[in-house]
C-alpha cells in the first residue's frame, strides 16, 4: 500500500511535467480545444490560400524567388496575428482555476511557482504547435500551387523559431494578468489596455525624456517593424528583445502569484 | 516530537476587518478536531491560512514542524476548501489521476488510488463523469475523495457534509471515524452533534479570537465539586420532572434549555453512582429516556 508518506516527492520538474500535460491534454483533446484547434486550422487556411499565397505574386515579381515571396508575406501577417491570437488563447492560465477554487486543491500538492512557470510553458507549447500548423498548412500549399521546393522545410523551422520568439512575451504577458484577473475575458481586454497605453506612453517619453528613450525595449511589439524589414535567420537578431521583455514580464508573474491570495 | 498544529499569536486582517486575532493552540496527532464558531468567526481563515491560500498578517504557523506552503508538507496535508470546483474540461478520474501524480504516485498506482478514494465516498458509479453531471453532494464527495488521496497526516474539512442528505453525511462520518488512527481531521462545521461524535478536541473561535479549547470527551474542564448528567426523555411534565429530580439526594440544580431535555447537576463525589439512582428514579416514575450522556454535551459545554 503505497500512501504519501512512502512515495519519493516528486522534483519540480516533474510536478511541472504533469501540469503541462494537463494542460495540452485540455488544448488538444477537450471539446472546447478542438473547436479551437478546427476553428484555428480553417482560418489559417483561407489566410494561406487567399491571402499569403495570392499577394506573393506581385512580391515576387518586385525580385527574388516565389516561396522568399510568400514567407514574407506569412511573416508580416504572423508577426503580428499571433501575437494578438495569445491575448486570446493564453488568457486562461490560472485565473479561471484560481475563481472556481481549483487551484485550492493543486497548490496542497505542489508550490505557486511550478503552478505559474508549468502553466506559461503550457501555453508556449500551445502556441508553437498552432504556428506550426500555420505552417504545414503554407508549406502543403505551396508545394500544391507551386510545385515541390527544397527550401520550404528550411525555411518553415526558420519561421517557426522567430515567430515562436515573438510571441514568448506575449503569453508571459498573459500570464502575468492571469494573475490578476480571474475571466480569461477580462485578461485580454487587460492586456490589450496594457498593451497600448504603454506604446502611448514609451512615445511621450521617447519626446519629452529622450533620455529614458532606451526603455522602449520594455514595450511589446517594439521590434515588429524592424523584423519585417529582416530576412530570414538575420531575424534571430532580435530575439533578445523578446526574451528580455519576457524575463521581466515573468518575474513580475512570479513575484504577484507568490502573493496572491487562492 | 512537534505538535501537529502548532499557531503562535496568529493574527490576520484584512479590508480593515480583523478576521484573527492573536490565536495560538497545539495540537497532536490522532483523534479528529473540531473548528467551532459562528459565521465570521475566522474559521475559514484559520483554514485558509492553515493551507497557505494566504498568509497571516503576524504570527506564527507551525504544520508537523514545517511553515504552511513548504515542500515537505505536500501530500501530507490535504484540504477540503469551501466552495472549491473541480475543472469542468476533465472527468473525475482524470481529475484525481492529475491530483494523485503530483503526489508522486506513478500513472497506474494513481489510478488506483483514485478508485480506492473514489469507493470511499461511494463514486465508483461516477469515475468518468464530469463535474457538470454530478449532483451538488456527489461533487462535494468527490472533492472529500480528492483530499483523502494517499492518506495524507493531517486533512482540513471546511464544513464536510454541510448540503448533503443525511444518508451521505452519515457514510462521511463513518469514514472519518474509520480513517481516523492514520489521518488526523481537523473539522470545521456548524453541525455540533456531529463534532461531539467525530471530535475529542474542539477549538472555539469567535470574533477571530481562539474562546476556548476543549476535550469534548472529558471533564477535567468541569468544575470538580459539580458533576452533570444530560438526559434526553420522551414526552414528560417538565415542571414535575424538575421538581422529583431536584429533591433527589445530592443535586444541586436541573436546567432545561430544550424541550424535554435537561443537565442535572449533582455533587459527584458523594454520590459517584448518581446514574444509577436517576435511572432508578425514571422507572419508578414510568418515564422514558431517549438519550443519557455523562456530562455535558458539547453544545452545554460551548454555549452555556
Amino acid at each position: 500500500m503505497q500512501t504519501s508518506h512512502t512515495l519519493t516527492p516528486p522534483s519540480s520538474l516533474a510536478n511541472m511535467w504533469v501540469l503541462i500535460t494537463l494542460e495540452l491534454s485540455r488544448a488538444f483533446t477537450s471539446r472546447q480545444g478542438l473547436i479551437y484547434l478546427g476553428a484555428f486550422s480553417f482560418f489559417s487556411y483561407l489566410f494561406i490560400n487567399y491571402g499569403v499565397i495570392p499577394f506573393a505574386f506581385s512580391r515576387a515579381e518586385q525580385g527574388g524567388t516565389m516561396l522568399g515571396a510568400i514567407f514574407q508575406n506569412y511573416y508580416s501577417m504572423a508577426t503580428y496575428g499571433f501575437p494578438i491570437l495569445c491575448l486570446f488563447l493564453a488568457a486562461n492560465q490560472t485565473g479561471p482555476d484560481r475563481e472556481r477554487g481549483t487551484l485550492r486543491f493543486i497548490s496542497l500538492r505542489c508550490s505557486r511557482d511550478e503552478i505559474f512557470f508549468s502553466r506559461f510553458i503550457s501555453q508556449i507549447l500551445i502556441q508553437l504547435i498552432y504556428i506550426a500548423i500555420s505552417l504545414v498548412l503554407l508549406v502543403a500549399l505551396t508545394t500544391y500551387q507551386q510545385g515541390y521546393d527544397a527550401n520550404s522545410l528550411p525555411s518553415a523551422l526558420l519561421a517557426l523559431i522567430n515567430i515562436g520568439t515573438v510571441i514568448f512575451p506575449f503569453v508571459a504577458l498573459m500570464a502575468l494578468v492571469s494573475v490578476l484577473v480571474k475571466q480569461p475575458r477580462q485578461a485580454t481586454f487587460y492586456a490589450g489596455i496594457l498593451w497600448s497605453l504603454s506604446s502611448i506612453l514609451m512615445g511621450l517619453i521617447e519626446e519629452y525624456v529622450p533620455v529614458l528613450a532606451p526603455l522602449n525595449i520594455l514595450i511589446l511589439g517594439m521590434q515588429f517593424s524592424d523584423l519585417n524589414e529582416l530576412v530570414g535567420a538575420s531575424k534571430m537578431s532580435l530575439a533578445h528583445v523578446a526574451f528580455i521583455q519576457c524575463g521581466v514580464l515573468l518575474l513580475a508573474g512570479r513575484f504577484l502569484m507568490g502573493r496572491k491570495s487562492l | 516530537m512537534s505538535a501537529l498544529i502548532e499557531c503562535e499569536n496568529l493574527c490576520k486582517h484584512y479590508d480593515g476587518k480583523q478576521a484573527l486575532n492573536n490565536v495560538s493552540f497545539q495540537c497532536q496527532a490522532g483523534e479528529p478536531i473540531a473548528l467551532v464558531g459562528p459565521n465570521g468567526a475566522g474559521k475559514t481563515t484559520l483554514f485558509s491560512i492553515l493551507c497557505h491560500y494566504f498568509s497571516q498578517s503576524s504570527g506564527t504557523v507551525k504544520l508537523l514542524g514545517h511553515s504552511p506552503g513548504d515542500r515537505q508538507l505536500h501530500g501530507q496535508v490535504s484540504a477540503l476548501p469551501q466552495d472549491a470546483q473541480f475543472d469542468p474540461a476533465f472527468s473525475i478520474i482524470k481529475q484525481l489521476n492529475f491530483l494523485a501524480q503530483l503526489q508522486g504516485f506513478n500513472k497506474k498506482q494513481a489510478n488506483l488510488e483514485s478508485l480506492r478514494v473514489l469507493e470511499l465516498m461511494e463514486l465508483t458509479q461516477s469515475v468518468n463523469s464530469l463535474p457538470s453531471e454530478l449532483s451538488h453532494g456527489m461533487r462535494k464527495r468527490a472533492a472529500i475523495a480528492q483530499a483523502l488521496i494517499g492518506r495524507p497526516k493531517l486533512v482540513l474539512l471546511d464544513e464536510p457534509t454541510a448540503g448533503l442528505d443525511p444518508g451521505n453525511a452519515k457514510n462521511i462520518r463513518q469514514q472519518i471515524a474509520k480513517l481516523a488512527g492514520e489521518t488526523t481531521f481537523l473539522i470545521s462545521s456548524h453541525n455540533i452533534q456531529e463534532l461531539e461524535r467525530l471530535c475529542d478536541t474542539v477549538l472555539h473561535l469567535e470574533h477571530g479570537q481562539l474562546k476556548q479549547q476543549i476535550n469534548s470527551r472529558s471533564s477535567i474542564h468541569e468544575d470538580v465539586s459539580q458533576s452533570f448528567i444530560t438526559i434526553e426523555l420522551e414526552s414528560v411534565d417538565q415542571a414535575l420532572f424538575i421538581d422529583r429530580v431536584s429533591k433527589m439526594f445530592s443535586v444541586a440544580n436541573v436546567l432545561s434549555e430544550n424541550k424535554n431535555e435537561f443537565v442535572i447537576g449533582y455533587d459527584g463525589q458523594s454520590t459517584p453512582d448518581f446514574d444509577q439512582h436517576l435511572l432508578k428514579n425514571l422507572a419508578d416514575n414510568n418515564w422514558k429516556y431517549r438519550r443519557l450522556i455523562k456530562g455535558k454535551t458539547l453544545e452545554e459545554k460551548l454555549f452555556s
